[in-house]
């Protein structure tokens, strides 16, 4: 294996991972609590 | 062939450009579009203005001769963490602050004209010596191909690009650079591709075994470890902060649109550069012998694919160059009239002046961009190193510790950009003429750098923010991106259930976009790395 052209591709994979990481985070800290809180004011 | 495509290129793009200048009605669709920007469109405008004449040209050409790992492993993939950093934190902080350029952030966080016009500065110099030097590029390349005179092709360009940024502002540049991403993204997916298989993955493997080093971090030239790291850095303090990619952040719909934007963005950061830099290596066993490095790709469009492929391979060389210069044209502009004139005027401007102030700020600097890249002086060599560099040394701490601290402030920010920017040139400067020497594995934008955080650091330590910059920091902590989309969803009849299913879009995305890395690089990592 050449772990300089694994480098390349492992750095591609990981950029992607990490902006998906983030993204995730967002919708789960800034949305699904608001989510929840709406949907339970919905059913009270 | 050339020059019909030359002048399809050009009377395309000016004619969309006509045609949606015709929708701009106030100042908000000229500076952020009316942030009306989809998906598409956000996307569109980001990979087009990342996929830029050095990429197609510069960069090719180093990986055809050097390797395709030497700038993409390590350089590149700065620019994709870069990437995702200038939209999905400095620019969607940004926006939910109610930013619609870069400088307005300085004058609303300090409220200080130095800093505003410093910051203004740095970058309408850091901008027109990126933009300048690839027009001279381009210009240079397409005079050789179809032996149109050099002066007369950048006053086309630049006329071509004023007729759709001049009316259309950022919604003519968004609009036209999604037209252009479609030609280009018919490179990475179609054009790149053909050179790879007519290459053939073990002929490409097997050129380690006459250019010693080919597939390896240092290249044939052997190069050392700090250029690896330094080009790392430089492109992701670069790209983080850079205007041509943040600003593109403002004009979208929504933060979901901005959550989708950066997903698709950095993949396609990638996806636009790793197939261009593999065909240029393919090119390697095609064609090997090239000298002009530069021209590899000119080549392989014109003489190693079918005419069509090669046709579209030109008119993404095009697009690739009018995309980058026509941010430089519009934000330059925003910056003289917008940042620059209004921020010195005691007065409040009116809309429609801003506006006019706006497009005579756009044909001076067309003006400027057309008479320094004809006259091709000495000096355009030494504002081409500094360019990108500047947004780095210049505004990167700033932007940063005005985001996060509370004691940052306006005597800290003039310290850190004024010391980053001039370090940075004296270190270069004093380096070129061994004067001095770093030691391995620093270089003197990482000097510089440093410089600039520590002097902030140490500035705000030792004075203290005033109200004005405390009240706004603590707007900043408030201020949650979300907060305004969660609002006007909830506005409409069915906003609950609408905000659920974006959210389920975005996640549904993330598992496409993730999937999709594994399944192409891996595909490639098997073909070329085992």
């Amino acid at each position: 294996m050449n772990k300089d052209v694994f480098l390349l591709f492992f750095n591609a994979i990981l950029s992607v991972v990490l902006a998906a990481i983030i993204v995730y985070r967002i919708l789960k800290k800034e949305y699904k609590p608001k989510i929840k809180e709406l949907e339970k004011k919905a059913k009270g | 062939m050339t020059i019909t495509i030359f002048i399809i290129s050009i009377v395309v793009y000016v004619l969309a450009g006509i045609f949606i200048a015709r929708k701009v009605k106030n100042s908000d669709d000229f500076f952020v579009m009316g942030e009306r920007g989809s998906t598409l469109l956000i996307v569109g405008t980001l990979a087009a203005t990342y996929l830029s004449a050095v990429t197609l040209l510069g960069i090719s050409g180093i990986s055809y001769a050097e390797g395709p790992l030497v700038i993409a492993a390590t350089g590149s993939f700065g620019a994709w963490i870069g990437t995702l950093l200038a939209i999905i934190y400095v620019g969607r902080n940004m926006k939910a602050l109610g930013c619609k350029t870069m400088p307005d952030f300085f004058r609303e966080r300090f409220r200080n004209k130095t800093v505003t016009s410093l910051a203004t500065i740095i970058m309408i110099i850091g901008l027109l010596g990126y933009g300048v030097i690839q027009l001279i590029g381009a210009g240079l390349l397409i005079e050789e191909l179809t032996g149109i005179n050099f002066a007369l092709i950048i006053i086309i360009f630049v006329i071509a690009l004023l007729a759709f940024s001049l009316y259309g502002g950022m919604y003519g540049v968004v609009v036209t650079d999604t037209i252009m991403f479609f030609i280009m993204i018919a490179v990475s997916a179609i054009v790149a591709p053909w050179l790879i298989h007519k290459a053939g993955f073990t002929e490409m493997k097997s050129l380690s075994n006459t250019l010693e080093g080919y597939w390896t971090l240092a290249g044939t030239q052997n190069r050392p470890l700090s250029f690896t790291f330094s080009q790392f850095l430089v492109w992701i303090v670069f790209f983080t902060c850079t205007p041509a990619l943040v600003s593109r952040v403002f004009p979208a719909k929504n933060d979901f649109v901005i959550l989708k934007s950066t997903l698709i963005g950095v993949f396609l950061a990638a996806f636009m550069q790793i197939p261009i830099f593999l065909a240029a290596s393919g090119m390697q066993v095609i064609q090997p012998g090239i000298e002009q490095t530069d021209s590899v790709m000119i080549i392989a469009f014109l003489e190693h694919v079918p005419s069509v492929l090669g046709g579209i391979g030109l008119a993404a060389l095009m697009a690739a160059i009018m995309s980058t210069t026509s941010t430089l044209f519009v934000i330059a502009g925003f910056g003289l009239s917008r940042d620059l004139y209004q921020n010195l005027k005691k007065e409040t401007i009116s809309e429609k002046k801003l506006m006019k102030v706006n497009r005579i700020a756009q044909l001076i600097i067309g003006a400027i961009v057309a008479g320094i890249a004809i006259s091709r002086p000495a000096a355009i060599y030494w504002i081409s190193i500094y360019a990108g560099a500047l947004f780095g040394v210049g505004w990167l701490p700033s932007v940063i510790a005005g985001l996060e601290w509370k004691r940052m402030n306006h005597k800290a920010a003039i310290t850190s950009m004024v010391l980053g920017v001039l370090s940075f040139i004296c270190i270069t400067e004093l380096e070129k003429i061994n004067l001095i020497t770093l030691p391995n594995l620093l270089d003197p934008l990482m000097m510089a750098f440093l410089i600039s955080v520590v002097s902030l650091i140490f500035v705000a330590l030792i004075t203290k923010p005033n109200n004005n910059e405390v009240q706004y920091y603590y707007i900043i902590k408030n201020t949650k991106p979300s907060g305004s989309t969660i609002k006007h969803f909830l506005a409409r009849e069915n906003g609950l259930s609408e905000l659920k299913k974006e959210c389920l879009n975005v996640k549904t995305l993330i598992a496409v976009v993730v999937l999709l890395a594994f399944a192409l690089w891996g595909f490639l990592f098997y073909k070329l790395g085992l």
